[in-house]
């Protein structure tokens, strides 16, 4: 029994070390940043690219990948301190516009969302059609929020319709197995059910859809704490990811691939979602930057939040444009 | 690997509740599935909310490949959450009774009394948890969710801590080293449960109702996210917990495997006296006429030449053999005893003066804690089963140092009065020790033992509704513990 203990306490001690070793805090000198991203290739491909070009270590960064299901979760992480950098869709913008963390770097603007409907199911191009339907969406999500305009835009409500509150891969998984009449989800799951279901599955409605409502613009964020301690590197860390966005702009197979090897994906599933937004490179994003039209965006996106913000936060209390016009110098 | 620990944990105990099928296994094995709800919904919700490291991942899911699976269960967050609080809430009050129904210290046995009252606090959280229910509590605000959310967590450390301390408390009441050794090799079982969902217990069912909404991320956290568990930290506590399962695990599987080899044993030892008794039977009827027409032919032959040396010898040999074949016959019926309550002290005097008839110059040491213990027995018979295996223990002391006296002690131990015998001897092998409770089986090359001794006692002492437990003695030795049940104490068939 002492030799059992004994040889436990060993293997303690060893498996220990061992999985101590994969927390190092340094590589070679670099300074490691731990950057939280979702499961898709909007989140990844500027990211993949520039750590995958040495854009990140010519910066002297070495990113750490964390894998997250969504930016509120990335948020508390952050704020928990296991997170440094993180990337949020448009859902989680709502706590920044209430100071629960800052947005250093715009990404890109959105069509992810959308709502799917299944013909065989009796879901037909016209909304008032969801009547009734059982659909799956991620509430608290942009899911819900385009579900729910969808349904407004029919003159209908949550009331109306079987309403299943699931997990981006739930939903996937309960659409694909015909659980689910429809559904409201964004980029790569819709891509997945549109690929699998062929013919029967279809778009109800997208971001594009109610784009005179809402921009859906994901971003990068910090916490105000850890931007103003690690200033510096927090524009080193920008600098690695706008040469990450000009290499996308030009090698978007390459960029798919990489992106696919991350997530353990398949290659065209990942290259279809190119047609996810509209992807700048750092220069177009300056100029827009510098001619106001990401600021708007921004402003739009705020007050599509309704009560859940305060409209009159500015948004220059929350976005750090400084940040992305010091990194392109 | 944390998940195939608890489904290793959780087969076992359904193995050891195929095999014993009693109210302590049935306790044993609703805790182990309440654990396993538990880590299985509690895994589910980390695959499906993500960040956590690679690392962490392996340990928790083993691959990537059980982790997507995870992932992509079609479960809605009102199912995932309410299977979460139904093992999140049932596993502390499984726990609380099953140590109590381990404990027998006063205090225990109070508790074990008004053990409906145990039920009170995790049914009313339940139902608050049941997701309409949640859903109108924590309607008017978020003061209302933390002091759900504070109260279900209050619940479950003070159960957690409760069960360890009737674990605790019980060790402590026990004074004889085998039943300390005993329980706390089967209390190591529950402590390890205790320890994995301790660990992960903070993971409240609300998170998962509030899948995406920030509002419990911000009020109360996300516990796995602690910057407190480094990746390192992370580790050391998992792969502890592994560790402390592992012990669970072996525990249960030696305690399985244990009453398993009984039972096989049991079968075995029934076979073969079922075929001893009908020989022993048909040699004593076709010997004692024989013998008993032989005493009269020799009585009668006395009478007329009473100065005979011979004929008195020849009666003595008659007699003891009359007196040899009574006993052959009464050990192969040995299963029948008349019970009734007797005090102990004369039953150990009696043996030991049978002992002492065979040798007179053995040295016997008693030692008793309890002079006025009394037991439900059979007097006779069961001084007759001490007594042989006294016979053994003296005539192996003798062989190896007459100078050393046998110990005789017996005492009240939790449901048991125990009565134990240690020889410093040359011991009994593992091979031997399987042997010695079959009929005809003896180690000696005495003419004068038929093998029946140890047979009669274990029958006699099952018959009582008591074991016979063996011992191996450092050093070299022998300690038998005849366990019988304590008056008054209802009979479970195990301690």
């Amino acid at each position: 029994m002492k030799k059992t203990i004994a040889m436990l306490l060993i293997a303690l001690v060893a498996i220990t070390g061992v999985f101590a070793q994969g927390s190092s805090e340094d590589a070679g000198g670099l300074e490691t940043v731990r950057v939280a991203y979702m499961t898709n290739y909007a989140s990844l491909c500027s990211l993949v690219a520039g750590m995958e070009t040495g854009a990140f270590e010519e910066q002297g960064i070495q990113v750490e990948l964390v894998e997250f299901a969504d930016g509120p979760t990335i948020i508390a992480a952050m704020e928990s301190g296991s997170i440094d950098i993180g990337y949020i869709g448009h859902g989680a913008h709502k706590l920044c516009v209430n100071g629960r963390a800052k947005i250093f770097a715009f990404s890109h603007v959105g069509n992810g969302d959308a709502v799917i409907g299944l013909r065989s199911h009796g879901v037909t191009e016209d909304p008032s059609s969801l009547k009734g339907k059982s659909i799956g969406y991620a509430s608290g999500t942009s899911s819900e929020q385009i579900l729910k305009w969808t349904l407004e835009s029919a003159g209908l409500t949550m009331d109306d319709v079987t309403a299943y509150e699931m997990d981006a891969a739930a939903i996937t998984s309960a659409m694909t197995s015909g659980s689910l009449d429809a559904c409201a989800n964004w980029s790569p799951a819709t891509f997945t059910i549109l690929d699998a279901l062929g013919d029967d599955a279809f778009v109800v409605a997208d971001n594009v859809t109610f784009s005179d409502r809402s921009a859906s613009v994901a971003s990068w964020i910090v916490m105000d704490k850890w931007a103003q301690e690690n200033r510096d590197l927090l524009v080193r860390f920008t600098k690695g990811l706008y040469a990450g966005m000009d290499y996308r702009a030009e090698n978007i197979e390459q960029t798919a691939e990489w992106v696919a090897q991350v997530l353990g994906a398949g290659y065209d599933t990942v290259y279809a979602q190119r047609g996810d937004a509209e992807w700048l490179t750092a220069d177009e994003m300056i100029a827009q930057i510098e001619d106001g039209t990401i600021e708007k965006m921004y402003e739009v996106q705020k007050l599509s939040f309704g009560s859940e913000v305060d409209p009159s936060t500015p948004v220059s209390d929350y976005v750090m444009f400084d940040i992305m016009l010091e990194a392109a110098e | 690997m944390l998940l195939a620990l608890v489904s290793l944990i959780l087969v076992t105990s359904l193995v050891l509740l195929a095999i014993r099928r009693d109210h302590r296994c049935i306790l044993l094995a609703l805790t182990c599935l309440s654990l396993f709800v538990f880590i299985f919904s509690t895994l589910m919700y980390i695959a499906k909310k993500g960040g956590i490291g690679r690392e962490v991942s392996t340990i928790l899911f083993g691959t990537r490949g059980i982790r997507t699976w995870f992932m992509y269960r079609i479960v809605t967050f009102e199912q995932l959450g309410f299977m979460s609080a139904v093992g999140r809430y049932s596993f502390p009050l499984l726990l609380v009774l099953t140590s109590l129904d381990m404990a027998w210290f006063p205090l225990a046995l109070k508790a074990k009394r008004r053990s409906w009252a145990l039920f009170i606090l995790p049914v009313l959280i339940m139902v608050a948890y049941i997701p309409s229910v949640f859903r109108a509590l924590i309607r008017p605000g978020e003061s209302v969710l933390m002091a759900l959310v504070y109260a279900s967590r209050t619940y479950v450390y003070l159960y957690i801590a409760m069960a360890v301390a009737t674990l605790v408390g019980e060790l402590v009441s026990i004074t004889l080293p085998f039943f300390r050794r005993r329980f706390f090799t089967r209390s190591s079982i529950l402590i390890s449960l205790a320890l994995i969902y301790a660990f992960y217990a903070v993971q409240d069912p609300a998170q998962i109702y509030m899948f995406y909404s920030s509002d419990y991320m911000f009020l109360l956290g996300m516990w796995y996210l602690s910057p407190a568990l480094s990746p390192a930290l992370y580790a050391l506590v998992i792969v502890g917990s592994v560790l402390f399962g592992l012990v669970g695990f072996v525990s249960m599987l030696r305690y399985a495997r244990t009453t398993f080899d009984e039972r096989r044993e049991e079968i075995t030892l029934r076979r073969s006296a079922s075929l001893a008794a009908k020989g022993v039977s048909m040699f004593f009827h076709g010997t004692k006429n024989e013998l008993i027409a032989q005493g009269l032919l020799v009585n009668r032959l006395m009478k007329k030449y009473p100065h005979d040396e011979d004929l008195n010898r020849l009666s003595r040999i008659n007699q003891e053999l009359s007196h040899r074949l009574d006993s052959l016959h009464k050990a192969s019926r040995s299963e029948i005893s008349t019970l009734s309550i007797i005090p102990l002290s004369p039953v150990i005097a009696k043996a030991v003066d049978k002992v002492r008839s065979h040798h007179p110059d053995a040295g016997i040491e008693l030692v008793s804690a309890d002079e006025d213990i009394q037991v439900l027995a059979d007097g006779d018979n069961l001084s007759e089963a001490v007594a042989n295996i006294l016979m053994n223990a003296v005539e192996a002391q003798i062989e190896a140092d007459p100078a050393r006296p046998v110990e005789l002690e017996y005492a009240t131990e939790r449901l048991w009065v125990s009565i134990r015998i240690t020889d410093h001897g040359k011991g009994i092998g593992r091979r031997e020790l399987r042997q010695i409770w079959q009929p005809f089986y003896t180690s000696k090359s005495s003419s004068q033992n038929w093998g029946m001794g140890m047979y009669f006692s274990r029958n006699v002492v099952r018959s009582h509704l008591g074991s016979i437990r063996y011992e191996g003695v450092e050093g070299g030795g022998s300690s038998f513990i005849i366990l019988l049940p304590k008056l008054g104490v209802p009979y479970s068939g195990e301690d």
